[in-house]
């Protein structure tokens, strides 16, 4: 019976957000990042906020994946790292902000998410890392 | 000796209540410099009126709260603490909360409705950010 549902569950429609691996106006890409940020964000916050997305195998199966999907389509929508260097210099400093806010006060990357990926657990140091380079490019959008 | 106290007694605590509450409006008044250059925030006085009203008893370095003065606090749109990216960046996010009239808080505003901000004061407030953002970015 059990067995039923997950096969009809896998049968349910739910788009699969696209990989694109090709991104001419990726933040890493386009701007000076600095190689320890930049794995931080690759490991931390690119799943859900770039087009490069590693799907673990898991989260192509319903029930997590409707879950998992609705995650990276709210996650891109709201900050696409992909899309960085087609943003306006202020809409880059106010994702800055928010950026450098979030993740010291802790609400980025989502709770359960290090849970499953472990490489983007940050360390208070890692936080300070991260939104200190948002300040400081923040403050360099406009010298 | 009874009697003078009865008939002074209502007068001199109302009084007393009166200038405890003025002075409790009036927590941390201040000046904002007016502009030096392009490169700081003019802040114009029909909007820092608004700002000291409505806005600067949450936002301000005393404030007892802590959330609220570190998302925004408008001591440090003059004193340098703020980065130009980073006036920038708050002026859209103020705007964003007065586009969804999220501010002042709702729970805020059920127990200081005088503290809400009339459609006058959004549009001045909102004129000024796209203003500023525009000068400051120098778009």
């Amino acid at each position: 019976m059990i067995t039923v549902v997950i096969i009809i569950m896998q049968l349910y429609p739910f788009p699969k957000p696209e990989i694109i691996a090709n991104n001419p106006n990726d933040l890493i890409k386009s701007a000076d990042v600095p190689e320890n940020v930049a794995t931080m964000l690759r490991l931390a916050c690119y799943d859900c906020h770039s087009n490069e997305t590693q799907y673990p195998w898991y989260s192509n199966i319903a029930p997590v994946k409707w879950w998992v999907y609705d995650h990276i389509v709210k996650g891109r929508e709201d900050l696409n790292f992909s899309d960085w260097n087609s943003l306006s210099k202020s809409d880059k400093a106010e994702f800055l902000d928010g950026i450098s806010t979030e993740v010291s006060d802790g609400d980025m990357p989502l709770k359960p998410y290090p849970l499953t990926h472990p490489d983007a657990k940050l360390s208070d140091a890692d936080r300070e890392t991260i939104a200190g380079w948002a300040e400081e490019y923040m403050e360099k959008l406009y010298e | 000796m009874k009697n003078y106290k009865k008939t002074y007694f209502l007068p001199v605590l109302i009084i007393g209540i009166s200038f405890g509450l003025y002075s409790f409006s009036k927590v941390n008044p201040r000046n904002y410099n007016s502009v030096k250059d392009v490169d700081s925030i003019v802040i114009p006085a029909e909007v820092q009126t608004i700002i000291d009203n409505k806005c600067y008893g949450c936002h301000n370095t005393e404030s007892r709260g802590e959330k609220s003065k570190k998302k925004l606090n408008f001591d440090y749109f003059t004193n340098g603490d703020y980065s130009k990216g980073k006036i920038i960046s708050k002026l859209g996010k103020i705007k964003d909360e007065l586009d969804e009239d999220k501010m002042p808080p709702e729970k805020f505003l059920a127990k200081y409705p005088h503290k809400k901000l009339t459609a006058e004061e959004k549009t001045i407030l909102e004129n000024w950010i796209i203003d500023q953002k525009k000068v400051l970015a120098g778009e």
